[in-house]
């Protein structure tokens, strides 16, 4: 199988897919995507096609087509394989298969004759179709970085505050208020412990997205704890209001 | 009727390879995504100005590419990359409504079977809102496959997945309808035709495993076309390989695809035997598949029956209750709670368009009655064509209008061809002056492809709504899945939720919890209630061992098309009882954001 037939290059691209997968963080998405993801979307698909076909019976748009489709299904059976197996679907697992289903494919491909030598494509634009073709990148990143900034909400839209209250283990519980007002926004809340008014906090000055929580020592054996939330602007509205009646959920609760 | 001979266009000069008018469709369709994703920025900063801007946006992507697919100049494979820059540029219009995360029923569903793969690295999980999905994983084994290997988020992983599907589709489209055809121009305007199904735009476009399955099947049935023609037996065994190799991965990736790819197949070997006789016909190929997704329901995937049985029996027994007189016909142009808001002027396009949609298949059966009646698979195409119009009426039918609608993304393969058939027949007539028919041709294909839209998706629904907004420099999430993130992270995935529709599904995604909702086991009835806790409740809540409830008074939040975003004005409420009910000495009460309240239920069991 040699590199300078498609076949070869699909092979070595395979196995490039394969390292980059291995070698890469996460983090580095945006190179390792464009190299890694020919192995699941393309390469075992155009290394089977080569296998079965003579370069000569299919054009163009018919090996693009079976290319990407038949390497999806590869995936799919790769998945099915794995999983019937036993082996955990991780990242080696899979693009292992997926590269052993290529490279076997291209071994098969090259030793029926199918290889191709390879050519660059001659395509040839005219300064105005260059033109088209950049402005037409202008306007796809331009759709993309509007579509993906978030935007000021619109005009009437509802702000919503949560006040929440969980148990921490014998007699203390946790107060939090997620401050989702599109302003900054001023709270008080007020605990009550069994029946009787508890500590009170505030104000609490909470930006856009901002949140606020406190631990608190309620006593052992209380039966009932509650708070109640209320906006420093309207103190006798109350906003929100949540009880451990039971302490029957959450970490650290007791069994039903 | 031409044919690939006589539409024979400069394809090469001095052995370069020229791209015709490609470049400029591309433009074109860029200055499309580009509007697509003005008019979604103005509407979800609650600006008015996006339906027009949307308009825009559309014909930008699809009259250009009609008016170059009706000429006779662009070659083959000019044809084919622009039916697929057409159905990639609609498909970044779906993207840019959402490009934050999926906000469709289904793609949140799958998106749950997508993260379960990733966690777990095993297929075949559990899904507690549709739990059929997980039998069928095709479309999230490829999507967890593209994240692994790519080191990208579960969410672009769809997407990249779902581009590469429309990708497939519209190829599979023009060299189906080419081969069957043998007209370039009736194959690229038949699968830019395509593209006006309703459901294509927005419905066919989301995260979900028909959306892989039916591109799929059409390689399959391009690669029967393919083997029927082979020149030889090796090149006719390796055609069948391809075409059962991925017709196989339907099986596993989509129910009603599987079961529609079979009964096509079967349909085409007795069409076969009739006109031609039984040798040729797919039969061998035909049985394997239907052995092999009978094989996969009854050792895989054994309840599918029990949930595609009340969606097909529901939808008789509404078409008998309607043609009785029992029961109302559906609001038309209108959204899921029934009410009518689509402006009059979309109504009218849309039955303008559908009119104009009839009389172009009523041109494509007339050329297939005289010319190709003896080639059974295109008698099979025009039968699906006439299937599709007959569907129209059940529209009006509550309980049968999804069922008509989602057929109609199978039948639509053969209207596309049907169509495409009776356009290239009217192109070729002499009667109008010929330097008119392109530019009438994407006028017509706009039209219909505007009527789709309009009546495939609700007009309320088509354009952005704000999911995530922009204040103080921090970003704001909306209050549904600002409670189920909550939950997740305070609460953990052992919890088990009981929410409304819409609601449920973002606790399973971003709570990461199980969550139940609908009508089995009946959560509505349990969230709608405004009686005291019944002992039935109790039960359901022991039996399901849901251990927390989370009331939303908001009728948005039943809705699994618009339930996902910020309240713009005051949201309708529904009773307060419903919710109050749970107030009790036994229940704590954990999360309050007002309407929303996430109760804690374990002590009711």
């Amino acid at each position: 199988m040699r590199a300078r037939t498609d076949l070869g290059l699909v092979a070595v691209l395979a196995l490039v897919a394969c390292l980059v997968s291995a070698q890469l963080p996460t983090h580095l998405a945006l190179v390792r995507a464009p190299i890694a993801l020919p192995l699941v979307l393309a390469l075992p698909g155009y290394a089977i096609v080569a296998a079965l076909f003579r370069p000569s019976q299919l054009r163009g748009v018919e090996i693009v087509l079976l290319s990407i489709a038949l390497s999806v299904v590869a995936t799919v059976f790769a998945a099915l394989l794995l999983a019937a197996l036993g082996v955990r679907l991780t990242t080696a697992a899979w693009l292992d298969t997926l590269a052993a289903v290529t490279l076997v494919a291209a071994v098969r491909g090259t030793a029926r004759g199918h290889a191709r030598t390879l050519r660059l494509p001659r395509v040839r634009l005219s300064a105005a179709e260059v033109l088209a073709l950049g402005g037409a990148l202008v306007l796809l990143s331009g759709a993309g970085v509007l579509g993906l900034t978030p935007l000021a909400a619109p005009k009437g839209a509802q702000g919503t505050t949560a006040l929440t209250i969980l148990p921490l283990g014998e007699g203390v519980v946790e107060l939090g208020v997620i401050s989702d007002e599109l302003h900054v926004t001023s709270y008080r809340v007020t605990l009550t412990v069994a029946g009787k008014r508890g500590p009170r906090f505030g104000p609490i000055i909470l930006a856009p997205g901002a949140r606020w929580s406190r631990v608190v020592s309620v006593g052992l054996g209380t039966p009932l704890v509650a708070a109640t939330l209320s906006q420093a602007a309207r103190p006798s509205a109350t906003y929100a209001s949540v009880a451990l009646r039971c302490w029957c959920t959450g970490p650290g609760a007791p069994p039903a | 009727m031409s044919t690939v001979a006589a539409e024979r266009p400069p394809q090469r000069a001095g052995g370069e390879r020229r791209v015709g008018a490609l470049a400029w469709i591309v433009l074109a369709a860029a200055a499309g995504v580009a509007a697509a994703s003005a008019a979604d920025a103005l509407s979800r900063t609650g600006h008015s100005g996006g339906s027009e801007v949307f308009w825009l946006a559309v014909a930008l992507i699809v009259a250009p590419a009609a008016y170059r697919l009706a000429g006779r100049r662009a070659s083959s494979a000019e044809r084919a990359a622009i039916v697929v820059v057409a159905g990639l540029a609609l498909y970044a219009v779906k993207i840019l409504r959402d490009p934050f995360g999926f906000t469709y029923a289904d793609e949140l569903v799958h998106f749950h079977n997508l993260q379960a793969i990733l966690g777990s690295g095993s297929l075949f999980g559990s899904n507690s809102i549709l739990p059929i999905t997980p039998r069928y994983p095709g479309l999230e084994a490829v999507a967890a496959a593209i994240a692994r290997a790519g080191g990208i988020s579960p969410f672009a992983a769809g997407v990249t997945l779902i581009a590469v599907a429309r990708i497939v589709i519209m190829l599979a489209l023009y060299l189906l309808y080419e081969a069957v055809s043998g007209s370039r121009r009736a194959a690229g305007l038949g699968a830019l035709v395509y593209t006006a199904t309703p459901t294509f735009l927005f419905f066919s476009a989301e995260f979900s495993y028909e959306s892989l399955a039916l591109p799929l099947a059409t390689v399959a049935v391009y690669a029967l076309v393919r083997w029927r023609r082979a020149p030889d037996a090796g090149t006719g065994r390796a055609w069948a390989a391809v075409a059962l190799a991925i017709a196989a991965a339907v099986v596993v990736t989509h129910h009603v695809t599987a079961y529609a790819l079979v009964a096509f197949l079967l349909v085409y070997c007795l069409l076969h035997w009739k006109l031609r006789g039984r040798r040729g016909a797919p039969w061998a190929i035909a049985g394997v598949v239907a052995v092999l997704a009978a094989g996969w329901l009854a050792f895989a995937a054994a309840g599918t029956v029990g949930y595609l049985r009340p969606v097909f029996t529901g939808a008789i027994d509404k078409v008998i209750q309607t043609l009785n007189g029992e029961a109302a016909t559906r609001v038309l142009f209108a959204n899921q709670g029934g009410a009518e808001q689509t402006p009059l002027a979309e109504q009218l396009v849309a039955v303008l368009g559908i009119l104009v949609l009839g009389l172009a298949v009523l041109a494509g059966l007339r050329v297939v009655w005289r010319g190709r009646r003896r080639n059974p698979l295109m008698l099979l195409l025009a039968a699906a064509a006439v299937a599709y119009m007959c569907t129209l009426p059940l529209r009006l039918i509550p309980a049968a209008w999804e069922t008509a609608s989602r057929a109609g993304e199978f039948l639509f393969i053969g209207v596309g061809l049907t169509v495409s058939l009776g356009i290239v027949w009217l192109l070729e007539r002499r009667a109008v002056e010929r330097r008119a028919h392109p530019v009438l041709v994407a006028l017509i294909v706009a039209l219909v492809f505007g009527s789709g839209v309009i009546a495939g998706w609700p007009s309320s629904e088509r354009l952005a709504q704000p999911v995530r907004v922009d204040a103080g420099g921090r970003t704001l999430s909306s209050p549904e899945y600002a409670a189920a993130t909550w939950s997740g992270q305070a609460l953990g995935p052992s919890a088990v939720v009981a929410a409304e529709d819409a609601d449920a599904r973002l606790f399973i995604d971003y709570g990461h919890q199980t969550a139940f909702t609908g009508i089995n086991p009946n959560i509505d009835l349990v969230l709608s209630s405004t009686q005291t806790l019944q002992p039935w409740e109790r039960q359901l809540l022991r039996r399901y061992r849901i251990t927390l409830v989370e009331t939303d008074l908001r009728d948005v939040s039943s809705d699994i098309i618009a339930g996902y975003f910020f309240d713009v004005g005051k949201p309708s409420l529904m009773a307060a009882a419903s919710a109050d009910k749970f107030d009790l000495r036994d229940v704590d009460r954990i999360y309050d954001s007002g309407n929303l309240v996430i109760y804690g239920v374990r002590r009711l069991w």
